[in-house]
């Protein structure tokens, strides 16, 4: 009797294992057809793919383009195209196009054509936002290039021009010279529906992939504009916490190259009256990097430069927040988060656009000048 | 003089039951003395030198001297009066003593002139140690106890003697330190001992076996090749029991955290030591999960993975025709058959084979695509991290484990693969080892004994772990 009770137990919870989970359905990779990079586009009332999918097979390093630009790429990666009216309908074809199941658990970068971030990228995004198989942390960025153009550009030392954007940009980051903006960002900031976000903008130059600035999406994720890599630093200095830039400073007829790095950054917003007050502190450390006569700076040279440069970040900082407040009207820099934490509550009555637009911002610079690159003779 | 009547029927009967008892009868004017021995268990010239000499040079009087006063002035070796019977007879010939029989006496002699041939005590094969003392137990159970004696000098080291066997009456000892071990340990190893009713056991692994009891899945006993670790296991508090007959004496009780210590860590670095313990936990665990892993990362779950190592993984089994699971069951029994073959072929070819296993499954089966190198390294892997745990009677039950693992992940993936993980965690620390959980001291957890076990060292002024329950728990300060 004990015996068959037990023996019930055990079925009883196989019974369950096996119908309350989807785990059974086991599918080996190698038999998957996997996405790597897939690019957005929208031209003539039509949604379409550009992927990049790995091709497995040993000899495929070998084999070149086909003609019409669509089949082998060549170095291990194929390039499937797909088009639909509707993004379901473009899918299908997709689907319809590749061999195998798809996965999307290896896609490196998604980018959205210019065309693509104009009509408005928020029904992709929510579409992957129910996606399991598609990781929230894959990088996103627009282009203004030709898709094909993109795929089929060879990058060195990497054969997946996935891999390649999502190497650049990140490098970039590192670097402390950039930001990257993935799906799960994006998606969290459209669910909070008032700020709105920039995605880096790609462009190959001289058949090399080079970072060509930042689309400006609203909050409805709509391409509203775009602010060139040149203009960055103010918006680096918001969007990456280990930021570091290099300036040039001429003193007393000697330039100096100084290495700028963000140590610390608050924002204290105060909302009163229906009036917003931001007020901004950045703290940073600056090190000679170059000079054209490497030695120790005196005091007042010292000072000078300490002033400079606190000039020119503040500078840089105020154009970021005067670019968001009054061409695009969006607060891309995420500052929201920090009136959010303050005024929760008040944050969801207000319209954060208008708000953060009219509000008066006063920003504070700290630098330290470091000369510890300084021969150590000179000392 | 009181006089046999039974003398020459007791004989008859004696001889006639066993054929290789022999008889050396010995003729004076007044009687007979009658030698039984069984010649393949008796030393031969002591018989000669220390009894049939004595008592033929004593022909002229002995038959007017009782049985008592032969053995006090004639007879040299070790000797016990017994009243005569004819049962009392055999079994002492069977257990290798030389019977002496009077003609003029109701009682008899019982020599102990035994000689068993027996190997030299030897290099262990079983716990190689790098620097602990090489000298193993035999299979002549007083030699074992005297390579614990010599180690051991207190007074207080017992030895408990049993009979197991209704055939065999194979001589089991136990062995403790009196003022050190748990009696309720000893108390339940001995009625283990007195309730085992078996026709006869001819080593340790079958007094293990039934000293374990009828589930026995993970091993509760420990093996001892070498008499230093059972020296040291007595000197923890523990019992060591030995068979006679066997070369490896069992210590009791051992709880699965010692299964992972290896001798060479009292002798080594304890920060060296405590490293190893962990590693060869680690070993078990790689040993166990490395294939249901593979399984569950290549058929179920690719996106735990990182985007590089997906693509590579999959290049890799591009072209190979099995499943994972199928794959690495294949492999995995392909790595046991070469072992098995490995431990029954002689030395000379053991390595020809250990060759033809390699290429066969890294040449010819990779070459082939029949499977992914990966496979192979991952099985290899977890093969070899089963040889990193000292004792190997943790290992087997842990084989079986890695199979149902295996199906359980390739069944239900990561999901499968936590229910077995469960399954195995519940079932090992549901096991008690003579009344010590198994998973002292980590579950029931107890900080001070686990600190006290990793980092043990003879300069540590630790006491015995508490989860023995010794009577004198203090080991000794180290050097003062």
């Amino acid at each position: 009797m004990r015996k068959t009770r037990i023996g019930l137990k055990i079925i009883a919870a196989l019974l369950a294992a096996l119908t309350l989970t989807g785990c059974w359905d086991s599918f080996d990779i190698e038999k998957r057809d996997m996405v790597t990079a897939i690019i957005l586009d929208k031209k003539e009332d039509h949604y379409y793919f550009y992927t990049e999918i790995a091709d497995l097979s040993e000899n495929s390093a070998q084999q070149g383009q086909s003609g019409d630009g669509q089949g082998q790429k060549g170095g291990g990666f194929s390039i499937v195209v797909a088009k639909g009216k509707t993004l379901s309908d473009a899918r299908d074809d997709f689907n319809r196009k590749t061999v195998k199941e798809l996965f999307l658990g290896a896609a490196r970068i998604l980018v959205f054509t210019d065309r693509m971030s104009e009509n408005g990228i928020e029904e992709y995004l929510n579409r992957l936002r129910g996606q399991t198989d598609y990781r929230k942390a894959i990088s996103l960025s627009t282009t203004s290039t030709d898709p094909m153009e993109i795929l089929n550009n060879t990058p060195e030392n990497v054969t997946s021009i996935g891999f390649a954007i999502e190497s650049d940009l990140d490098t970039l980051v590192s670097d402390g010279t950039s930001f990257t903006m993935n799906i799960g960002d994006a998606l969290r900031v459209l669910a909070v529906k008032g700020p709105g976000f920039l995605v880096p903008d790609i462009k190959i130059v001289e058949d090399k992939m080079t970072l060509n600035g930042y689309t400006v999406f609203n909050k409805e994720a709509k391409k509203i504009g775009f602010i060139p890599a040149e203009s960055r630093k103010g918006i680096v200095y918001f969007l990456n916490p280990k930021s570091v830039f290099f300036y040039d400073v001429v003193y007393d007829g000697k330039r100096y190259v100084i290495r700028l790095r963000l140590n610390e950054k608050n924002i204290k917003p105060i909302y009163k009256d229906g009036k917003l007050t931001l007020n901004i502190d950045a703290d940073f450390s600056a090190e000679i990097e170059f000079a054209d006569k490497m030695e120790l700076m005196d005091d007042k040279t010292l000072t000078d430069i300490k002033k400079e440069l606190e000039k020119q970040t503040r500078i840089d900082l105020t154009d970021a927040v005067n670019t968001s407040q009054k061409t695009f009207h969006c607060d891309y820099l995420n500052i929201y988060e920090y009136f959010r934490a303050a005024y929760n509550d008040e944050f969801y009555k207000l319209d954060w656009s208008d708000v953060y637009s009219k509000a008066q911002v006063n920003i504070k610079t700290k630098v330290n000048v470091n000369q510890s690159n300084i021969p150590e003779k000179e000392r | 003089m009181a006089e046999n009547n039974n003398y020459d029927q007791i004989i008859n009967n004696v001889t006639t039951q066993c054929s290789d008892i022999n008889k050396r009868v010995i003729s004076f004017q007044n009687g007979s003395v009658t030698i039984l021995f069984v010649k393949q268990l008796t030393d031969i010239t002591m018989l000669s030198e220390y009894i049939i000499k004595p008592i033929m040079e004593n022909a002229s009087m002995i038959t007017t001297f009782t049985a008592e006063k032969v053995a006090s002035k004639i007879i040299s070796p070790s000797v016990s009066i017994l009243s005569l019977d004819e049962n009392t007879i055999v079994e002492k010939l069977m257990n290798g003593m030389t019977v002496i029989l009077f003609s003029w006496e109701s009682k008899l002699l019982s020599c102990d002139i035994k000689k068993v041939e027996k190997k030299d005590i030897g290099t262990p094969e079983l716990t190689y140690s790098i620097r602990g003392p090489k000298d193993c137990f035999t299979e002549i159970l007083d030699v074992n106890i005297s390579l614990i004696r010599y180690r051991i000098k207190d007074p207080q080291l017992k030895i408990d003697m049993f009979e197991v066997g209704k055939r065999t009456k194979a001589r089991i000892a136990v062995i403790y330190i009196n003022d050190i071990v748990n009696n309720k340990i000893i108390n339940d190893i001995e009625s283990r001992i007195n309730s085992i009713d078996t026709d006869g056991i001819l080593e340790s692994g079958e007094l293990q076996i039934l000293l374990q009891g009828k589930r026995g899945f993970y091993p509760q006993i420990g093996l001892a090749e070498r008499s230093d670790l059972a020296c040291g296991a007595l000197l923890e508090g523990k019992a060591v029991i030995i068979a006679e007959g066997s070369g490896i004496a069992l210590i009791a009780p051992k709880t699965f955290a010692e299964f992972l210590w290896s001798s060479d860590d009292q002798y080594d670095n304890k920060y060296f030591a405590a490293f190893m313990k962990i590693l060869r936990a680690g070993s078990l665990i790689l040993s166990l999960t490395l294939g249901s892993l593979y399984i569950a990362l290549v058929s179920f779950h690719a996106d735990l993975l990182p985007a590089d190592y997906i693509l590579t993984l999959a290049k890799l089994r591009a072209d190979v025709p099995v499943n994972a699971f199928t794959g690495i069951l294949f492999l995995e029994i392909l790595l046991l058959i070469v072992r098995e073959a490995l431990l029954r072929v002689p030395n000379q070819i053991g390595s020809a084979i250990g060759i033809v296993g390699a290429i066969i499954i890294g040449q010819a089966a990779i070459s082939s695509n029949v499977f992914d190198p990966l496979s192979l390294i991952i099985v290899s892997i977890s093969f070899l991290a089963s040889f990193a745990i000292p004792d190997y009677s943790i290992t087997t039950p842990f084989y079986i484990l890695k199979f149902m693992l295996m199906v359980a992940t390739a069944t239900l993936g990561l999901f499968g693969f936590t229910l077995g993980i469960c399954v195995i965690i519940t079932s090992v620390v549901s096991e008690n080892s003579f009344g010590v959980p198994y998973t002292a001291p980590y579950a029931p957890f107890n900080l001070t004994d686990a600190a006290k076990v990793m980092g043990y060292s003879k300069n540590a002024p630790a006491n015995r772990p508490d989860f023995l329950q010794t009577k004198d728990n203090t080991r000794g300060a180290g050097r003062k």
